[in-house]
């Protein structure tokens, strides 16, 4: 591009063009460089100094910009401003928080840029000034609690519901992290499902959530365990439950406070510690039992004087890993019935372990994954597993890696033929929302098939296969009391519906006996995964109430680059199949032949 | 001492105008207001006049009720390029009725906790003309205030009613004034009834009421006004301390008598800083007409001799509209040049409030005054405007560069 200005050049016009607009238009003073470099934490290249009067007070406003612009935004820095968090989107250094940060800027028009944001600035500081963003400390509540952490304080992971009453709650104590969660299981599960069976992970303390009425401004925020004490009295049993913490042999305790904000619920945390007092010689003195005989003072007492105190308390920060904040941040409707959802996987290969992936994210709870297979080197290119579980139990080291990355989520394995699993432990297959059958073997198929309709359960079974190539794929869901797999295959496996043609044979053979593959890479394939997953969804989320064939057709290039054509039969003199690319959805309709559901 | 305590002069630009702002750099960061001049134009803010009284309020502090104050408001003389905007941004009237608590920042009426005036120049000015309204109001309030002070006796008067009578009146009419009554020459460094320790000026003028009716004549024509010559020093030790003279629209006959009265203790009138009398006005150092004389005009040596009395890299500022080669007068392009000698024999620099569109502001240097520019950051920019505010709004409302909605893409 010989033509294109160079990004330097680019950027010394913007300069110069928001500098005159700066100067002449505004009036404002241009920053020596060194002092606007000087900036920890910036980058910022240049910077104009100016005043603006909001709504009260005249205030020195610094503009910069840094070595991206005009590609990047020009940053306001408020510079005769009240003690950091008395306004809301003014962060420490001072610099105004006007957006989120990513919106697009028309980066021809360098001063129209600054321009714009100047009434954004304005109207932010009006609104500081005449206290009427105050309430923007509560709705964005957990961006003001992490700027006033304690230092040294390890970050608290929540598995808690989001919501009240005040309740008594577990929590683990790590040295990198800590973990709360409704019971002791679910801490620790979780801790098992993250990091495996280690010994640390097997006791938790007893805490407690206190869900207050609303989320805490900074004037709030509690320094000391008085301030804490203060807190336990304005929620229901808040002073019970901080009496069953007192009776416990600790020396420090920590406490999650909860409030439902306009954008949904938050959390925080603080750590009280029990102080050792000691008396004028140094002497430790028992201020707990003072007055009383050992073991007769009241627990309330105690814990009024172990949590009425002038004892400073760590403000520490709470990070959600419940499933309802991982999958969908609060707002995905769907995850009520998918969390609690179980789906079984035969066949873990490029189709199976893909589909369990994508299901773990969406937020499918619960996993089993069968698969009698060994990983191998060849499966690699095309399998979620690398190389680092070459060798290993497909459906295991699947089950292992999906634990860590979802513990919130369960996921088992059975290292078993379907046949296997049918023979010793059925009741696992039953007791499942949906099987998905991602073998292509029509033995395993027809067999599964034929157990699913003798059973009826699950509700839902999924078949799903590709064509050559993974130039066309397949999934057909089998509802309960419609049409069955069988009816639309012939008794030796081949499906009706075929999308695509092959003059020769398409299979590749390994120089070892039995070891056929087809050729067909992870972005061909990752359509009929996608396809196969969606379905997967919608059968557990009630919306196909008939047996349904989804079929993809892939995009004409790669078949035809592949060395396939369409079938008659698929085009049937509809020519607007000829492009490929698209999805389409049929019935999959009884056969009142079937020999299996009949 | 930090940088926002430095003892500044700021001189707003009012084009042909006074507006000047002492700000000592005590620990009560001490202001004094010589004169104003807000033009109704200075307060649209569709006008492109600079809005000094946003200037000005900028630089003010609050007190405990929130109000902008001046310690204390020196007018030089009652002429409506000295007086103009008083009766709308500065509140005259007893302190207790104070009216303006509730009302925004920016509307409230700037609180004057001592007034500096001279009866004797609004005496002399009324004389010949009719006064403006804001002149008959402060001229009213100071009367006010000393009517407070006579009443009780001096003593207990607080901020908002106090005041400082420059000069005697005439007809012995201020001899019962004493503890408020400044005398010509005499030295004071009370400001708002606390001496400051930064601060020491000499009333040079007016000059005393004359018994000699042409004299008094004279004096009256020659914009009889405060003459002070203020000593200024920022709170460091050993104290460095710089003159600025400042003499409203003084003209000739007045600069004459003065340096006939102080030649032989010359040092009464040297300064580090003038403002040029009467903005730069011909008038100020010639008995002719510019217009009618430009460069054949004579200037007096003796009124010269008075206004040359700069010490080393000692400044002149003219607070004006920008001096052109033409006949206009104030300000007088022949006055500027005379201006130019002066410092010129000094080393020092001449300024004009009309050349730039910024309040100019000087702070106490090794030698002399120092401007500061852009180079040195003021701490006091231009302001921008509410109104230029929702001009730019407006704009880009028509023309965003900024995209605030709308589809955006993800990843």
């Amino acid at each position: 591009m010989p033509d294109a200005q160079p990004l330097a050049e680019r950027r010394t016009n913007a300069l110069a063009e928001l500098d005159r607009f700066l100067s002449v238009e505004c009036g404002a003073v241009r920053l020596p460089e060194p002092d606007v470099r000087a900036i920890p934490g910036r980058h910022f290249v240049a910077g104009w100094q100016l005043a603006v009067q909001p709504a009260i007070e005249t205030r020195r406003l610094n503009i910069y910009v840094d070595a991206l612009f005009p590609f990047s935004m020009p940053r306001f820095l408020l510079v005769d401003r009240p003690a950091f968090l008395t306004w809301p989107h003014i962060e420490k250094d001072g610099v105004l928080c006007l957006s989120d940060g990513a919106l697009p800027l028309d980066c021809s028009r360098p001063s129209a840029i600054v321009r714009d944001l100047f009434p954004m600035a304005h109207q932010l500081l009006s609104d500081c000034e005449l206290g009427k963003n105050r309430e923007d400390f509560r709705s964005e509540f957990l961006s003001y609690w992490n700027w006033k952490l304690s230092p040294g304080t390890v970050t608290l992971y929540s598995l808690l519901t989001p919501g009240g009453p005040s309740r008594p709650i577990r929590i683990w104590r790590g040295e990198k992290f800590s973990v709360a969660g409704e019971d002791q299981s679910a801490v620790l599960d979780w801790l098992r499902n993250l990091g495996g069976p280690q010994k640390q992970f097997d006791v938790t303390d007893l805490s407690c959530l206190f869900w207050l009425e609303k989320p805490l401004i900074p004037d709030e925020y509690p320094d000391l365990s008085s301030d804490i004490w203060r807190m336990a009295n304005s929620v229901p049993r808040g002073i019970e439950t901080l009496s069953d913490l007192a009776s416990t042999e600790r020396r420090s305790w920590p406490i999650v406070l909860g409030a439902m904000s306009p954008h949904g619920p938050c959390f925080a945390a603080v750590e009280m510690t029990r102080s050792s007092k000691t008396d004028v010689l140094g002497r430790k003195v028992d201020f707990i039992n003072k007055g009383f005989r050992p073991g007769h003072v009241p627990q309330k007492l105690i814990a009024q004087r172990i949590f009425n105190s002038a004892e400073p308390v760590s403000r520490t920060k709470v990070e959600r890993v419940d499933a309802s904040w991982i999958h969908g941040r609060d707002h995905d409707a769907r995850q009520s019935i998918l969390r609690d959802s179980r789906v079984a996987i035969i066949g873990c290969g490029a189709i199976g372990a893909p589909v369990a992936c994508q299901l773990a994210m969406a937020g499918v709870g619960d996993l089993l994954l069968i698969d009698p297979e060994l990983l191998t080197w060849s499966n690699v290119g095309r399998h979620p597993l690398g190389a680092d579980a070459v060798s290993d139990d497909k459906a295991f080291a699947l089950a292992k890696k999906l634990r860590s990355s979802f513990p919130h989520s369960c996921f088992d394995s059975r290292v078993q033929t379907f046949g296997e699993v049918l023979l010793k432990e059925p009741q696992i297959l039953t007791n499942r929302d949906l099987l998905l059958c991602a073998t292509g073997i029509w033995t395993v198929e027809s067999s599964m098939n034929a157990w699913h309709q003798s059973q009826g359960a699950p509700r839902h079974a999924i078949y799903a296969w590709t064509e050559p190539h993974a130039c066309a794929g397949h999934a057909v869901a089998v509802a309960e009391a419609s049409a069955c797999l069988q009816c639309q295959f012939s008794p030796l496996g081949d499906s009706k519906v075929v999308v695509t043609d092959w003059p020769q044979k398409t299979e590749v053979q390994e120089p070892a006996c039995g070891a056929v593959y087809q050729p067909y890479g992870p972005v061909e394939l990752s359509w009929t995964v996608a396809l196969t997953s969606a379905l997967v969804l919608d059968c557990l989320l009630g919306k196909i109430p008939e047996s349904t064939h989804r079929i993809w057709a892939g995009p004409r290039q790669l078949l035809s680059e592949a060395g396939g054509t369409w079938t008659k039969e698929w085009i049937n003199g509809k020519v607007e199949r000829e492009a490929g690319a698209f999805q389409e959805e049929r019935p999959w309709p009884k056969d009142t032949t079937c020999p299996i559901c009949n | 001492m930090s940088k926002e305590r430095k003892t500044t002069v700021t001189f707003f630009p009012v084009d042909n105008g006074d507006m000047t702002l002492i700000a000592l750099g005590d620990a009560a960061e001490t202001k004094i207001l010589i004169d104003c001049n807000i033009r109704a134009a200075a307060d649209d803010p569709e006008d492109a006049t600079r809005d000094v009284g946003k200037d000005l309020r900028y630089r003010l502090k609050r007190d405990g009720k929130g109000r902008p104050y001046v310690d204390a408001f020196l007018q030089t003389h009652p002429d409506q390029d000295h007086c103009r905007g008083i009766a709308k941004h500065f509140y005259l009237g007893v302190p207790s009725e104070y009216p303006d608590d509730k009302k925004k920042d920016g509307e409230k009426r700037i609180f004057i906790r001592e007034i500096w005036s001279s009866p004797l120049v609004f005496r002399r000015a009324s004389k010949d003309n009719k006064l403006s309204q804001d002149a008959l109001d402060f001229n009213a309030e100071a009367k006010r205030r000393v009517k407070v002070n006579r009443d009780k006796k001096f003593a207990g008067v607080g901020d908002g009613d106090r005041i400082l009578v420059l000069g005697e009146d005439e007809n012995g009419k201020t001899d019962d004034l004493g503890p408020i009554l400044i005398k010509i020459d005499e030295l004071f460094s009370k400001i708002n009834g606390a001496q400051n320790m930064l601060f020491q000026a000499r009333l040079l003028a007016p000059l005393p009421i004359s018994d000699k009716e042409e004299e008094e004549e004279l004096l009256s024509k020659n914009h009889s006004s405060v003459i002070v010559n203020i000593d200024l020093a920022d709170d460091v030790s050993p104290r460095n301390w710089r003159r600025f003279l400042t003499g409203g629209d003084a003209e000739v006959a007045i600069w004459e008598r003065l340096w006939d009265k102080h030649k032989k203790s010359p040092s009464v009138l040297t300064y580090d800083m003038m403002q040029t009398p009467h903005h730069c006005s011909w008038h100020s150092l010639s008995y002719d007409s510019w217009s009618e004389k430009r460069y054949q005009g004579k200037v007096s040596p003796t009124a010269k001799s008075a206004l040359s009395q700069i010490r080393s890299s000692g400044c002149i500022i003219s607070s004006s509209c920008p001096i052109k080669d033409d006949d206009n007068d104030p300000p007088c392009y022949g006055a500027k040049l005379e201006y130019e000698k002066i410092v010129k024999g000094a080393k020092g620099t001449f300024h004009c409030t009309g050349d730039v569109a910024a309040p100019l502001e000087f702070v106490i240097a090794e030698e002399g005054w120092e401007e500061l520019g852009a180079k040195k950051l003021t701490g006091a920019p231009a302001i921008l405007t509410s109104g230029m505010i929702d001009a730019m709004g407006a704009r880009a409302a028509e023309a965003a560069a900024v995209k605030k909605e709308g589809n955006r893409r993800y990843a």
